[in-house]
């Protein structure tokens, strides 16, 4: 791609960035010393791109092992004096909820700012929740802005949060905020010259039964502090006419929705804007309320501004209608959309509404596949032949690329939970009496992530599954990241290069490496580990190593060297249409219908030679 | 033109519809407008549907358009142009690859996806004349690779006077862009999409 780094120019450069990239400029000009994260889907890109300038301005990037690790590394620098922040998306923030609730009782010292990205669709995540809740749930404020250019700003405003109120703040946004490229202005970089401290304060930092008993109620001092803080501007944005008989309270994406909805409607509201989600600020809010008779709560996802709204008016005897998702006009799921919003605009002003979307030509969705030469395939079909020669058996999954086996035609897992389920779920059902041979099938870094404790818990407490490591050496999923497998740090320094059998070793669990390239070679250790834990009522594992081929691709395109990587073809001669070789699922296969012959596309073939091995005629070659 | 004209660009993973994307509003950026795109992200490199939301003029700029509000649709792909359909305004103009690219479960018979005929029969239907097809496979190839499809379509869009600000912008942050050595491959397969459609 570009030379040169979006992050990195002179003040007053106007760039386009992603939503991401701003919240990484933010860090830059906010002046973080240390940041960290585990990539998730929509946050990636933050430390990705905070990785390319981090030695110019001295800040300290990791990516973690999980975000537990991710967040305890940020607290800890804020605690030694420096500002810090961890990014994750939603599903980890839940990892982050038990320190974080103690970072809440002890405070902190450094600005500590928790970048939270939610997936209100969900557009790539197994579960939805807002992440507000974690901040309410633990007693820490949380904001959130509507576009690129005020991610940066309010990212930097966060810090300054952080620090009046002593609590770590929760920076909340959603995927489409993530992925929004807009226009943003680089402002000054913080100059930070402070040395880290660790100041003694055991009554504080050693939150212990009885000194958490005492610092519990500090909680609730800083948060009248962040109320304080956060009653004006830019927090809190009054719009429109100064009363009338509607009025709207937007927060994030929504409020550029409603803008939108009102020019197209042509009609001018009272608008409160808010960017503080928890605590909001009562003042201001209490004012506006008092200026409209009926006011439509925009936000995604839970009604965590509206519930606040609703107790303020009451406690205050207000009389102002609110409306929104507790009225049941609004969702509390899902991604918010224009024509949403508008409708319910138009609803609160007792309007007709506008009609929905509607598609004439329909099409089916387009249902993603393993790339052509994924490592994971190989190890997919090795385990379905496996199970099926025994008669059937039941596929645990984890978090990964790989999830894209359960599509047709793989069709090749069972289930997909949370990071490192899989290992703890086949636990469960052979505790069960499941008589069934099980597989709990998990990537490299998912294995590290969260696939360790429960591959002790396999060990300690017999229990005779089989775990299949697929390790490719990358985060791929969400943009080939560095695993602990990689020997890569988010700097670029060279580090150690871990091994999932290392592991295996010490759990005492038996392994196999493969290559999943080789079919006979996996079916082979498969059919060894499932008669190992037969045989011992113990765990066995197999390793299916092979680096994901993109990354193979991209290297040998730097360097020019594309030698191995010779297309395979169909022998039209020979294939008999049996479409044996369609059904592994290779995006470089097809068939033509008029032939009744498969055909490999050149451009997207690598050769990698698993359609050779299953076509029962030897059409397939090179 | 009002406040703000809105492009929606699809595509199928691999195909430079994010890339396009950024051609684009870094042409916009450097003709001093604002803009705001939308990336569908994910999955990209593993055959899915991409598509980006791009709105050029001035703020507020929401990262979705509303249904029926998009001033044009690019569609890469034959299918993916058809998903967008309910976004294109009544006027607008929905340029489209005319290729269709089946994804695997379509050869297993998993999943049925319509014929090209059943897919041009109902967006000729819809939009008659405000259909505007090109052949970037072949124009790609013309140019000298498969790869280049996307600087074939930007270069319709171009030819079109489709755009707010002078098209040799858009050329020149699309050659931005590319990959080292694709710059002159790029150009040629760009305006060979404008002279498509001139």
């Amino acid at each position: 791609m570009l030379a040169g780094n979006v992050l990195d120019g002179r003040p007053g450069d106007r760039r386009l960035m992603l939503g991401n990239e701003a919240i990484a400029r933010g860090a830059v000009e906010a002046g973080v010393r240390v940041a960290t994260a585990y990539p998730g889907t929509p946050s990636s890109e933050v430390l990705r791109a905070l990785s390319q300038v981090a030695s110019k301005y001295g800040i300290y990037v990791e990516w973690s092992t999980n975000e537990k690790v991710a967040f305890e590394v940020a607290y800890s620098a804020s605690l030694s004096g420096v500002r810090a922040m961890a990014v994750m998306k939603h599903l980890g923030t839940h990892w982050v909820i038990d320190p974080l609730a103690v970072a809440a009782v002890t405070g902190i010292r450094g600005g500590l700012v928790l970048v939270s990205a939610d997936d209100p669709l969900p557009s790539s995540s197994q579960s939805s929740v807002d992440t507000r809740m974690s901040a309410r749930l633990v007693n820490v404020p949380a904001v959130e802005p509507s576009n690129p250019r005020e991610a940066k700003e309010l990212l930097k405003k966060s810090f300054e949060l952080s620090e009046a109120s002593e609590l770590p703040v929760l920076f909340r946004y959603t995927e489409k905020v993530a992925h929004s490229k807009g226009v943003v202005e680089l402002g000054e970089p913080l100059e930070w010259d402070g040395r880290a401290e660790f100041v003694r304060d055991p009554d504080r930092f050693v939150s212990i039964a009885p000194h958490a008993r005492r610092n519990i109620p500090k909680i609730f001092e800083r948060l009248k502090k962040a109320e304080s803080f956060v009653k004006s501007e830019p927090s809190v944005e009054r719009m429109g006419p100064a009363s009338g008989e509607v009025g709207l309270i937007p927060a994030g994406v929504p409020h550029l929705y409603a803008l939108e909805a009102l020019e197209e409607l042509g009609s001018e509201l009272p608008i409160l804007k808010l960017s503080a989600a928890y605590p909001i600020p009562r003042e201001p809010v209490t004012e506006f309320l008092e200026s409209v008779r009926r006011v439509l709560i925009l936000e995604e996802h839970e009604p965590v501004i509206e519930d606040q709204v609703i107790v303020l008016a009451h406690t205050a005897g207000l009389r102002t209608e609110v409306i929104g998702k507790e009225s049941g006009l609004l969702p509390r799921y899902g991604e918010y959309s224009p024509d949403l919003v508008e409708r319910a605009i138009c609803s609160a002003l007792g309007m007709d509404c506008p009609p929905g979307p509607r598609n004439s030509v329909e099409v089916p969705r387009r249902i993603p596949q393993l790339c052509a030469g994924c490592p994971h395939r190989g190890a997919y079909l090795a385990i379905k032949k496996v199970l099926r020669r025994r008669g059937g058996g039941v596929v645990f999954g984890d978090r990964g690329c790989y999830n894209q086996g359960v599509n047709p035609p793989l069709r090749a897992i069972d289930t997909c939970v949370a990071m490192g389920s899989s290992i703890a779920m086949a636990v469960g059902a052979k505790k069960a009496g499941l008589s069934d041979p099980v597989v709990a099938v998990i990537g490299d870094s998912t294995f590290f992530h969260a696939g360790i404790p429960p591959l002790i818990d396999a060990s300690v407490n017999e229990a005779p599954i089989v775990v299949a490591v697929l390790d490719n050496s990358w985060t791929c999923m969400t943009g080939h990241q560095p695993s602990p497998a990689t020997g890569i740090t988010a700097g670029g320094r060279k580090t150690v290069s871990l091994l999932p059998e290392d592991f295996a070793l010490a759990a005492r669990v038996p392994y196999r490496v493969v290559d999943p390239y080789d079919l006979r070679e996996s079916e082979e250790a498969l059919e060894w580990a499932l008669e190992e834990a037969e045989r011992t009522g113990r765990p066995a594992m197999v390793i299916f190593r092979r680096e994901c081929v993109i990354q193979v691709l991209r290297r040998a395109r730097r360097t020019g060297r594309r030698d191995g990587f010779k297309p395979l073809s169909v022998d039209p001669a020979k294939c008999v249409g049996c479409k044996v070789c369609v059904s592994i699922g290779c995006p470089a296969i097809s068939f033509d219908r008029g032939s009744s012959k498969a055909v490999i596309d050149q451009g997207k073939c690598v050769g990698c030679g698993v359609c050779a091995q299953v076509c029962p005629v030897g059409a397939i070659g090179g | 033109m009002g406040r703000v004209r809105s492009y929606i660009l699809s595509g199928v993973g691999g195909q430079g519809v994010i890339r396009a994307s950024d051609a684009l509003g870094r042409a916009a950026l450097s003709a001093g407008l604002e803009v705001l795109i939308s990336e569908h992200h994910g999955l990209a490199q593993r055959e899915g549907s991409v598509w980006s939301h791009i709105k050029i003029g001035r703020p507020p700029l929401s990262p979705k358009i509303r249904s029926g509000r998009a001033d044009f649709v690019l569609g890469f792909e034959l299918m993916e142009s058809a998903r967008n359909l309910p976004f294109l305004s009544d006027r607008g103009l929905m340029i489209s690859n005319e290729s269709l690219i089946y994804p695997v479960p379509h050869y297993t018979g998993d999943v049925r996806y319509p014929e090209k005929s059943e897919v041009l029969e109902g967006l000729r239907r819809e939009l008659g004349d405000r259909l505007i097809l090109i052949e970037a496979d072949r124009l790609a190839m013309e140019a000298g690779s498969p790869k280049v499809v996307s600087a074939v379509m930007l270069g319709a869009l171009a030819g079109l006077d489709a755009l707010e600000f002078d098209w040799e912008l858009l050329l020149n942050s699309l050659v931005e862009v590319v990959p080292r050595g694709a710059e002159e491959i790029n150009r040629r397969a760009f305006r060979l999409g404008m002279l498509a459609v001139r």
